[in-house]
């Protein structure tokens, strides 16, 4: 078990990095919330060690977005819509108007861990099917597919320059 | 777009409440944690433990605890105690023959029925057998219908020979017997003898082969009936189970 000076600088340095990810996948706060002791608890009950602060890196990516997952994919959270969440559903949870994040938010699911970590975070292809864990070939895929969506979502010419990776 | 995205992104923080939300339940999740693992160590932990140990106190206390009794007398002179579930828990000797005699044989754990073919099948044994000494095997326990079932296996099982008798003793002999250093086969042979013969003594019966015993007896007149009829009661658990010849258990 890790110490709390361990776990409070944890989250002092990917406590962004969650929320981003959060935002892309979840809706509410409740969920987000939720994320956030899910994956910090298994922090301090995990007895991995990390090697370098990019395995830790990968290991709160890989824990974060696995979560999201398991909770966009709960029976409970499928079938029910408390009252509370219904009244918050028409609120997009976005601070401002940010036309980018709400194209992003608005992917399919399978793409948006893909582009937030690949535009953001600046991971390459391999790198990001080796944090979650698929072919890179997929990765290439899910990238350009993503890009076509987003160019369409936030229209003309002002969107469409040419990233590094050259995808 | 990149530029564009990162942007976008950058906006994004986690809110300090939402941090020290998660600090707080992490600070009440481990207190819990903790709780439970004391709780676990010191409570539930012991607490298994001693039901463990009782539970297993109890099983070797049913398991190792005597419920019938089987004498075997030739001249080695032996008991085997048996458990209710027909294992031979320990074994005893009453003579040198019979200490001799188990220490060839390992009887400990078998099934009685195993435990009896073993032993009749024993060097010893068969050599007093052939010299038509007399095997007297006697069933002693609290349950009468349990000894009677047990006698009738015994009898069944066992090769059919004309020197071998089976009877069921009571627990007041078996009781009465081991204070006199004898095994209930051979107290009880003794009993009949003394009622014949009073001056019969125990070391003597010590020394004796089932076979002198049952010699002894019948060189005294046949006194049957009136015997029966003074002491009705007498030898109520007394049965006979013989095999071939008329003469056979004292």
């Amino acid at each position: 078990m890790r110490s709390e000076e361990e776990v409070n600088r944890a989250i002092e340095q990917y406590s962004d990095m969650i929320r981003r990810l959060c935002m892309a996948h979840l809706k509410n706060y409740h969920d987000t919330q939720d994320i956030f002791q899910t994956v910090f608890l298994k922090y301090v009950l995990s007895s991995v060690v990390f090697e370098s602060e990019e395995h830790e890196k990968a290991w709160f990516i890989r824990v974060t977005v696995n979560a999201c997952k398991d909770l966009l994919k709960s029976f409970f959270r499928t079938h029910v819509v408390s009252l509370e969440d219904l009244a918050e559903l028409p609120s997009v949870e976005i601070s401002g108007s940010n036309e980018v994040l709400e194209a992003v938010q608005a992917l399919p699911e399978k793409y948006k861990d893909v582009v937030y970590l690949h535009f953001y975070e600046g991971y390459t292809a391999p790198e990001i099917g080796t944090i979650l864990g698929k072919n890179v070939n997929t990765v290439y895929t899910y990238l350009t597919r993503s890009k076509k969506l987003l160019r369409e979502a936030l229209g003309g010419d002002e969107y469409d320059g040419t990233d590094k990776t050259g995808i | 777009m990149t530029e564009q995205i990162k942007q976008a992104f950058d906006t994004i923080h986690a809110e300090t409440a939402l941090k020290e939300e998660t600090k707080q339940y992490l600070a009440l999740r481990l207190t819990r944690r903790q709780a439970q693992r004391r709780f676990f160590r010191h409570v539930a932990l012991p607490a298994v433990c001693m039901l463990l140990f009782l539970i297993s106190l109890g099983g070797y206390r049913l398991y190792f605890s005597q419920s019938f009794l089987i004498s075997i007398d030739i001249n080695p002179s032996i008991e085997l105690r048996v458990n209710r579930f027909d294992k031979v828990i320990s074994t005893h000797s009453y003579n040198e023959d019979g200490e001799r005699l188990l220490h060839t044989v390992k009887l400990q754990f078998l099934d009685y029925k195993e435990a009896l073919d073993k032993l009749l099948h024993t060097q010893s044994i068969t050599s007093y057998l052939e010299q038509e000494e007399l095997l007297s095997i006697s069933v002693v326990g609290k349950n009468e219908q349990k000894c009677q079932e047990m006698l009738t296996d015994i009898e069944t099982s066992l090769p059919r020979h004309h020197n071998v008798c089976c009877s069921m003793g009571n627990q007041e002999e078996a009781k009465a017997a081991h204070n006199a250093g004898l095994s209930v086969g051979k107290y009880r042979a003794f009993l009949k003898l003394q009622e014949k013969d009073p001056s019969i003594t125990l070391e003597e019966i010590k020394e004796m082969t089932m076979r002198e015993i049952e010699e002894r007896l019948l060189s005294f007149p046949a006194e049957e009936d009136t015997d029966t009829k003074q002491h009705p009661n007498k030898h109520q658990h007394q049965y006979r189970h013989r095999h071939g010849a008329e003469k056979g258990c004292s």
